[in-house]
């Protein structure tokens, strides 16, 4: 060892922080080559093959013609409900926004919203398996007291029902993110030097004039930010859909991501779910790019 | 254009036994028209008594009157007071001229009349070419005039400036003491100025209000307080350099009052002040004399001492000189030539400026 | 003046109303679900009209076959290699090649710094389904190797440990250095303890992410013998043989352990979400 460290004193500091770095690197460089580069190629590869028990067949582009052009329904329910999930996203950000303001009032005892906060962020640290099941049966026991009330009125589950389990999905989207939302936004709320604030009270302005022409503007570009996350998340959505229904009825409710992953699981369908998995990092990866360039014409 | 009236105004911040008393039982009349300065070190509670003037801050007791209103419980919306702060808050997601106008914008006044109203002060003052720039691209000056405008557009009751000069260069800010006051004069609207910088005080202001420790300590013109300050901690924070302060005893003998220093220092005193300090003899009390009416020179004065150090400084010189005694003590005064380190000189007090203070809170004489 | 003082009394009585309005509302949606799976794991059913809740028979069946049934306390065994070894893991190889970005000044360091971000920008899910292939290709696929190894790449956790690196100024370090002290010093006695903060929100952080995971080994352990606990869960939630106390119980102690973890590291907890939110 003592000999590779003297050579080590002769080469120059910089090839010789190269090394170092490397060798520090290397176990977590390996395993992310592996485990992360190799799979985005391999992703290319195979979505470029039709695969079934009898044997792979080279298609070119055919799986991306085909889910594209909208032959496959579950798939092109899949994309459609990325698209309404990110709005419920944004739908939950915007109420966020909301809560924001009414917690960072004057008028709020901070003692009161930390822990309602606190409260409002627990569905960040508890498994959507236990989510899922918690307010499915939340949503049963609601509709038994309602229809113990009425008991003519025939509620069914929404998310056993064709037309409303995708917006019952968005809902539940909405209750988890709520809490996140929330705290990001107040603290974003809170950067802003508090002499802006007080130069606008002085000035006249009311709490909403102060909100409206003071406060949104100046956080505006991290509210930006955070929508164009919200979209980049949509894509990801996995566990929800998982927990709460499993996809259906009749894949009304899937995700892409869900889609794909049954599809290679249960079909074998290794190219096919390449294929989507492939379209998706393409969308994603463009998202955030121009996330990217957002923050930099912010530091600009 | 009003009179604005503190009544036993107190700010109590947190809760005990870790509670801060920002303003203490404050009791002030600023008179209408009037200049007037808010005057202290940091943490004195000149910047929170202008919070609270301003509505920014809810009182723990007392009020606060505009003429003969109450308005202690107005929010800053209703006070009609105008305020340009040290940072200048000058909204930067806004133009020059949406900045000027936003106060009259939220009022909802008309656009010409905000058009013509903005413009007007823009040019009154000099900063009519700015008013489609961005404030990211302005200097310190120009932000500060613009703070100025959007405080001046509304031409509110009361004025109230938080330190607005301490973030600009010297030069700046030497130049803009002067447009201030003069600015002020022209309007006669009735302005409160805090600052922890006493010439600026002394130079802006009609009276200055002296505060330490939320309380108020003394309340006069420049003129007042730099003559008759009426305890230490005004007399040695007005003036620059600071008067000198030395602790002694009166003893009297054969009908003639003397100063004593450790018994071995010896001043002999004024006889006018003969009634005053005699009930003093015996007693310590605190001995005040400003540095230009100390003079320093090889011989003649009355107490001898080494010289500490020189300071040369183009148009005086000040010589500290450390007195003969157990304790170090140093007096500073201007000398008539730079002395060397060490050297022996003597030192001569006017009299006739001396100030007496006992032990820190009153003062005897002039 | 009165008149003033008195609208915006009102005012400020509506404001108050509306925000304690807010705060039930919001702690009666956050609360309700908890304690219907609660109730639910007990026996009280929730499907019928009107939905129990108190249970017709109280039960502790559900509990007592996911902790004394040894082909359910096994996934919980499973989880607790899971959760530990790959936060383990991931934290070291973070430590090392954040310690490498931050303080190493080395050719090519923007390009791996990059190269690292890119990883971060990649939909996680999506990729599993390649990875999927490459793991059945490498034979690892129902091993403890292919469950723990992939996901101790963490980039995330790399990206965050070279942000609390940089933090320290570098000051520290050089008045170790002066002082004669070693590399392996100035990381263990220095700056690894000046990072606490943020190390210990990032362990904390993992050991709940790594938990609550049950998309990975649903991928890559679709054999009973290394279902994880909240795998096991899930999937015996759909079956028509468990009864729904049993896996409601199921659930409930899926989600102690990160509940009581969160009460009481709540302040590191908070942070931690708030550093994640805004480390893109």
């Amino acid at each position: 060892m003592s000999i590779v460290m003297r050579l080590m004193t002769f080469m120059n500091v910089r090839i010789r922080n190269l090394l170092i770095a490397l060798l520090l690197m290397l176990p977590f460089l390996v395993l992310y080559v592996i485990f992360t580069i190799v799979p985005a190629i391999y992703a290319f590869y195979y979505s470029l093959y039709r695969t079934s028990p009898t044997g792979d067949k080279y298609v070119g582009l055919g799986n991306y013609v085909y889910y594209l052009s909208g032959q496959d329904s579950r798939f092109v329910y899949g994309m459609t409900n990325v698209l309404i999930y990110g709005l419920f996203n944004a739908l939950s950000i915007l109420i966020s926004l909301l809560i924001a303001w009414i917690f960072s009032s004057p008028y709020m005892k901070s003692k009161f919203s930390n822990l309602v906060l606190i409260i409002m962020l627990l569905p960040m640290v508890i498994s959507w398996v236990a989510l899922g099941m918690a307010l499915n049966q939340s949503t049963s026991s609601i509709i038994g007291i309602i229809r113990y009330f009425n008991n003519n009125i025939e509620i069914q589950h929404p998310a056993a029902s064709l037309s409303f389990a995708v917006y019952y999905v968005g809902l539940m989207l909405v209750w988890g993110s709520l809490g996140y939302n929330t705290m990001l936004l107040i603290s974003t709320i809170k950067s802003i030097p508090q002499d802006y604030i007080d130069a606008a009270k002085v000035d006249g302005a009311s709490e909403w004039q102060i909100f409206r022409h003071v406060t949104l503007p100046l956080i505006k570009n991290i509210l930006i930010f955070i929508l164009v996350n919200a979209a980049i998340v949509a894509f990801n959505i996995f566990d929800p859909v998982a927990t709460l229904t499993g996809g259906g009825p009749a894949w009304v409710s899937t995700s892409v991501a869900f889609y794909a992953a049954r599809q290679l699981m249960y079909a074998y369908n290794y190219g096919g779910a390449c294929a989507m998995g492939v379209i998706t990092i393409v969308i994603v990866l463009t998202l955030s790019l121009l996330q990217y360039r957002l923050i930099y014409k912010r530091l600009a | 254009m009003v009179r604005v009236t503190l009544i036993e105004l107190t700010k109590i911040f947190g809760r005990p036994p870790h509670h801060v008393v920002a303003v203490d039982n404050l009791n002030l009349e600023i008179k209408d028209g009037e200049f007037l300065g808010l005057l202290g070190p940091s943490g004195c509670g000149k910047t929170t008594t202008l919070r609270l003037i301003a509505g920014l801050e809810i009182p723990t007791k007392g009020k606060i009157y505009f003429d003969d209103n109450d308005v202690t419980n107005l929010p800053p919306k209703d006070r009609d007071v105008a305020m340009v702060f040290q940072s200048y808050a000058v909204y930067p997601h806004m133009k020059v001229f949406d900045n000027i106008a936003f106060p009259l914008k939220i009022r909802k006044l008309p656009k010409n009349e905000i058009t013509e109203r903005v413009k007007r002060i823009a040019e009154y003052l000099g900063i009519e070419n700015l008013l489609d720039r961005m404030p990211s691209q302005l200097s310190g000056g120009q932000l500060q005039r613009v703070a100025l405008a959007r405080a001046l557009v509304r031409e509110p009751k009361v004025f109230l400036f938080d330190e607005p000069l301490s973030n600009l260069d010297a030069k700046l800010r030497i130049e803009a003491r002067g447009f201030l006051r003069k600015l002020q004069k022209d309007l006669g609207i009735t302005s409160i100025y805090v600052t922890h910088d006493q010439a600026e005080a002394m130079v802006i202001c009609d009276r200055i209000a002296v505060l330490n420790h939320g309380r108020l300590q003394q309340l006069g013109t420049p003129q007042e307080l730099y003559e008759k300050p009426s305890n230490i901690f005004v007399a040695t924070f007005i003036g620059s350099p600071p008067m000198n302060i030395v602790r002694g005893s009166i003893e009297e003998e054969q009908k003639a009052l003397f100063f004593i220093i450790e018994n071995k220092v010896k001043i002999p005193l004024n006889k006018t002040y003969y009634e005053i300090l005699s009930n003093y003899t015996g007693k310590d009390v605190l001995l005040g004399i400003r540095p230009e009416d100390v003079k320093v020179s090889k011989y003649g004065g009355i107490i001898q001492g080494k010289v500490y150090v020189s300071e040369y400084l183009g148009n005086v010189l000040y010589v500290r000189v450390r007195l003969p005694v157990e304790k170090e003590i140093i007096i500073q005064g201007t000398g008539d030539r730079p002395y060397d380190i060490g050297e022996d000189v003597t030192i001569d007090i006017n009299l006739n400026k001396v100030h007496f203070f006992d032990a820190k809170t009153e003062k005897l004489i002039l | 003046m009165v008149m003033n003082t008195k609208k915006s009394i009102n005012t400020a009585k509506i404001i108050e109303a509306i925000i304690y309005f807010v705060f039930i509302v919001m702690i009666l949606i956050y609360i309700y679900p908890f304690m219907r799976l609660v109730l639910t794991s007990v026996g009280a059913n929730p499907n019928t009209v009107p939905p129990q809740f108190i249970p017709s028979n109280t039960t502790f069946e559900g509990y007592e076959l996911f902790i004394f049934n040894p082909s359910m306390s096994l996934w919980l065994i499973n989880s607790l290699i899971f959760t530990f070894g790959v936060t383990l893991g991931s934290t070291a190889l973070a430590i090392f090649a954040g310690y490498a970005l931050s303080r190493l000044n080395f050719p090519g360091r923007s390009f791996f710094f990059w190269f690292i971000i890119f990883g971060m920008m990649m939909p996680g899910i999506m990729l599993y389904v390649p990875l999927f292939i490459l793991l059945i290709k490498m034979r690892l696929i129902n091993t403890y190797i292919g469950l723990l190894v992939p996901p101790m790449a963490s980039a995330y956790n790399v990206f965050l440990m070279k942000q609390a690196f940089d933090a320290v100024p570098k000051d520290f370090e050089e008045a170790a250095i002066i002082d004669g002290a070693s590399t392996a010093t100035i990381v263990f006695k220095i700056l690894l303890p000046l990072i606490r903060p943020t190390l210990i929100t990032m362990i904390l952080f993992n050991i709940v992410w790594n938990w609550n995971n049950f998309a990975w080994p649903w991928f890559v352990a679709p054999d009973r013998k290394f279902w994880t606990l909240p795998l096991g869960v899930y999937l015996t939630s759909w079956s028509y043989t468990v009864k729904f106390w049993q896996y409601a119980s199921g659930a409930v102690l899926l989600l102690i352990p990160p509940l009581t973890l969160y009460t009481i590291a709540n302040i590191y907890f908070i942070r931690g979400l708030r550093i994640a939110g805004l480390k893109r």
